[in-house]
């Protein structure tokens, strides 16, 4: 049976669609077969991030209205053999699916895909109802800000009401030198709050703007501090146990050469 | 008291009204007088027909020789003006029922269907969709999804001053553009048709 994973935050803007991609990419480049779903129904993004809107033909409502098959509007990745999109319609809103229908396309899907991703609507309405209902685990995106903090909790909250037990944490767009002055949050500060466990921190990164404006994930190009973040947390939810990212960024020039050396914490 | 003749604007010229219950010789009495008036303003016009009074042939050769003479007119034809010969109003209608006119930007989430054709006054952007069982013309950027000859008819076309469409179907043939194309180049009228199975674009 395929891994059903959903991707949710509670708050808009936090990362959950970058997020969707990039940990797909990686699994996907870990060997596994995924299909990543994109249950923002009337504000779809996650094709535009892949880089796949243009191959769109069939949509999530036409799936779910009976138009085709769930396999047959899959959209294979142009880089990836095992990565498949499930595009959300544009042209509808969120009670044009409704949360049995969600239970009835991941059974549809079938057993021959290792990891199913749902990327999660802002909110908890409609379609945080929708993107959950198939879901035997979660993935909460927060950043580093108490709005985000706050928002994670409610829907762990939600989560946790909906028998979703397996919850972990990403904390995304990670500014350590701000960190690092105490003028932001630390992973500590949010993990104390929202007692779940953590998964990956990622930090906030230019190339991940860079490349989700040319529909590439960033970890396409594992040389990014963020790409080996997404593909540490895809290595953490096949199951394999690797510390945590050192993202601290050097302060002084000091810091710098022991850094270059590896010599720093 | 009610003018005898009198000049008036159409769209294809000048045309002149002559009064149905006067008799000839008052109707060129009528257009003496009236020379006198403002003759340089219809100077060199097209004169494109008559209505009212119905003429015979030897009062339209004397009329056709003043309006000439005197008024400096083209005098182009002297037969009863038609309105109906221009607008025809059949075909008005017919157009009206199978085309639907947009005249705005479209934007991601909006869907418009056509029994006919569809005429975009505006950009059409990315992710809004366009389905037409006829033609499909856009006066502005199509970045969206355009659906023509949606019954399968692939003599359908697809126009637009900049054609960067993300996806195009004629008929039951479908194209993509190409991936990574995000540099739009000037605005350039081009076509998408279909020619021996494959969609093909020429500049118009």
């Amino acid at each position: 049976m395929s891994e059903v994973i959903v991707i949710t935050s509670g708050k808009g803007g936090v990362g959950k669609t970058t997020s969707t991609a990039n940990i797909g990419t990686a699994l996907a480049k870990l060997g596994k077969t995924v299909v990543v779903i994109d249950s923002d129904i009337g504000l779809r993004n996650l094709d535009v991030v892949l880089g796949l809107e243009n191959r769109i033909v069939f949509d999530i409502v036409d799936v779910t209205s009976g138009n085709c098959t769930a396999k047959k509007a899959l959209i294979k990745d142009r880089r990836l053999d095992g990565l498949y999109l499930l595009p959300a319609a544009q042209t509808k809103d969120k009670e044009a699916v409704s949360p049995e229908n969600m239970i009835k396309l991941v059974e549809d899907l079938g057993d021959e895909f290792d990891y199913i991703l749902i990327d999660c609507p802002a909110g908890i309405e409609r379609g945080f109802k929708n993107a959950i209902a198939a879901a035997e685990r979660a993935i909460v995106v927060s950043t580093p800000e108490v709005s985000a903090v706050r928002d994670a909790d409610r829907i762990i909250g939600l989560l946790e009401a909906n028998d979703i037990k397996d919850i972990k944490l990403v904390v995304n767009m990670i500014k350590m030198q701000m960190v690092q002055r105490g003028d932001m949050l630390s992973i500590d500060d949010i993990t104390d709050i929202l007692a779940i466990d953590l998964i990956g921190a990622v930090p906030d990164d230019e190339a991940v703007v860079i490349s989700t404006n040319k529909g590439e994930p960033v970890v396409k190009d594992e040389s990014s501090l963020s790409a080996k973040a997404f593909i540490n947390i895809a290595k953490r939810i096949t199951g394999e146990d690797i510390p945590l990212l050192d993202i601290s960024v050097p302060t002084n020039f000091m810091d710098k050469v022991l850094k270059i050396f590896k010599l720093s914490k | 008291m009610k003018n005898i003749i009198n000049f008036k604007g159409v769209n294809e010229g000048l045309i002149l009204q002559i009064d149905e219950n006067a008799d000839f010789d008052s109707i060129i009495r009528a257009l003496e007088e009236k020379s006198k008036q403002h003759s340089s303003l219809i100077k060199n016009a097209n004169l494109v027909g008559t209505v009212g009074k119905k003429l015979n042939y030897t009062e339209k050769a004397s009329l056709e020789k003043i309006l000439i003479e005197i008024f400096k007119i083209n005098v182009l034809t002297l037969e009863n003006f038609s309105y109906n010969k221009v607008v025809d109003n059949n075909k008005v209608k017919s157009i009206e029922n199978d085309t639907v006119f947009i005249e705005n930007t479209l934007r991601s989430g909006n869907e418009i269907s056509s029994d006919g054709n569809i005429v975009v006054l505006g950009d059409v952007n990315p992710g809004a969709v366009l389905k037409a069982k006829g033609n499909i013309i856009v006066f502005g950027k199509l970045r969206g999804v355009a659906y023509a000859g949606l019954n399968g008819d692939e003599n359908a076309f697809i126009a637009a001053n900049l054609l960067v469409p993300s996806q195009i179907r004629i008929g039951n043939i479908i194209s993509r553009a190409p991936d990574n194309d995000g540099v739009f180049g000037e605005l350039s009228p081009e076509k998408a048709y279909v020619n021996a199975d494959r969609i093909e674009i020429k500049k118009i």
